[in-house]
């Protein structure tokens, strides 16, 4: 939770959300991030070359359809614009996590059945140039 | 409205059967996999009786002529919109001019393509279904073929951009090797009248579903049953279910269209809750039966409808929440 483009990703979430503070914890760190009343200031400049997709929602993550049981996706692999990347189980009931981008996945967060909330990073992607 | 670009043999137009014309002879018709029909009304928000295609044989192809949400369950077959590959048991969002395409089926043997609003047809002594045998019912009283156009129920739904799926049943019968499904059966009126070595092997031994297998009914091959001794039976009443065995012992499954009477001795009847599993036995495979008491066959169907009834409420407010966020 600490390169530029993660926190403007979620300075993004904050003005889209219309939020004043965040508060996020992982483990033993904490990032708190306040903005003014003002309007917001210059967003950073886009530096890092790679993309994450995050998930949509909450719930568990599943890396393939319970039915269709296939090898999760692994750093290296092609992901095309639209390509389901992972599954969001919600009770009896499933969301698709897809990827907006193509590109060669880089890393892959979550491992099967973590419980995951709505902006959680799911994948990074390297676009290439 | 879609149109029907492909149609393989004997798509047709069913929803949860017809229930109230028994007495006058009337079959109850209805979605062999009824549990696919419920969650895919379930995952779009339809009412539970409305109807949808059911789709025995791939390749199935139909075009989207409006904006239409829908949903495929079932048999998992490889689906695509417009070249986009569907997950198994998804709800999405189709445009107007959009192709859906089934393919290759991976298992089970029966998609259904359930509309937003429901395949609008009339209904017909009590439900929309097609009643093969005596041509009424369901989208003109037939299977579809190609070049038909079907309109759906509409109403309002919005679906998460990438759709919304649904979990299958978890089912409580163990698996086995070489089984495609182990069914749970009651004994029947004539179960007695079986020798004991018959007996044992309808439990014991696998039975395949042979290729005369039909919306009627499921034949099996497997050990001969015999009787103590050759009985006469009047024609009585027969439900979707039940096991009969003809003289030459090989057992038949009567299912959704099968007739209301029949004169054969009944050695069992499949579960209401397992009807759904065999619907999806293919011809070639192998199934088994395990017996159960009637108080574990109104269990199965209480689990069956509490995830069901489950699938509803979660999938409508995954929809809300969806709504919320890009309203």
């Amino acid at each position: 939770m600490t390169s530029l483009a993660e926190l403007n990703r979620v300075l993004g979430w904050m003005q889209a959300a219309g939020l004043a503070s965040i508060e996020l914890r992982d483990g033993d760190q904490l990032l708190r991030m306040v903005l003014d009343s003002a309007p917001a200031a210059p967003r950073a400049a886009q530096v890092a070359p790679q993309t994450q997709i995050v998930s949509p929602g909450m719930g568990r993550f599943l890396a393939s359809h319970p039915r269709n049981p296939v090898a999760p996706i692994t750093p290296g692999a092609t992901i095309s614009a639209g390509q389901i990347i992972g599954f969001l189980q919600l009770g009896n009931t499933l969301t698709a996590i897809t990827s907006d981008k193509p590109g060669t996945a880089v890393q892959v967060y979550p491992s099967d059945g973590d419980l995951l909330g709505y902006g959680a990073p799911v994948l990074s992607l390297d676009q290439g140039v | 409205m879609i149109e029907i670009l492909t149609a393989s043999a004997l798509a047709t137009v069913q929803d949860n059967g017809r229930h109230s014309q028994y007495r006058q002879g009337v079959g109850t018709a209805g979605a062999m996999d009824a549990v696919a029909l419920a969650i895919g009304n379930a995952l779009l928000g339809n009412a539970s009786d409305a109807a949808a295609i059911e789709i025995p044989v791939t390749p199935f192809r139909v075009r989207f002529q409006s904006d239409l949400c829908f949903a495929l369950t079932g048999a998992d077959c490889t689906a695509e919109l417009d070249g986009m590959p569907l997950p198994a048991d998804w709800a999405m969002q189709a445009k107007a001019g959009q192709v859906l395409s089934l393919g290759r089926v991976r298992s089970g043997c029966r998609a259904y393509l359930c509309l937003q609003g429901g395949v609008d047809v009339p209904v017909v002594l009590g439900s929309r279904s097609t009643q093969l045998r005596e041509a009424f019912g369901g989208h003109e009283g037939r299977p579809l073929r190609n070049g038909d156009t079907i309109r759906a129920g509409g109403g309002d739904v919005t679906l998460p951009a990438a759709g919304l799926g649904a979990l299958l049943p978890s089912v409580d019968v163990p698996a086995e090797s070489g089984i495609a499904a182990a069914i749970r059966v009651l004994v029947a009126a004539e179960y007695p009248d079986f020798t004991p070595s018959s007996q044992a092997q309808f439990w014991g031994q696998p039975w395949k579903v042979t290729a005369q297998s039909n919306r009627a009914g499921y034949r099996l091959a497997g050990p001969q049953l015999e009787l103590h001794s050759a009985r006469e039976l009047r024609s009585h009443g027969v439900v979707p279910g039940v096991i009969q065995v003809p003289a030459g012992g090989q057992p038949i499954i009567q299912l959704s269209d099968a007739a209301t009477m029949g004169g054969y001795p009944k050695i069992g009847t499949v579960i209401g809750a397992d009807l759904w599993r065999l619907a999806q036995v293919s011809p070639g495979e192998a199934i088994r039966f395990v017996q159960v008491d009637h108080s574990a066959a109104l269990a199965a169907e209480d689990t069956l409808a509490a995830h069901i009834a489950a699938v509803r409420a979660t999938a409508a407010l995954q929809r809300r929440a969806h709504q919320r966020m890009f309203a």
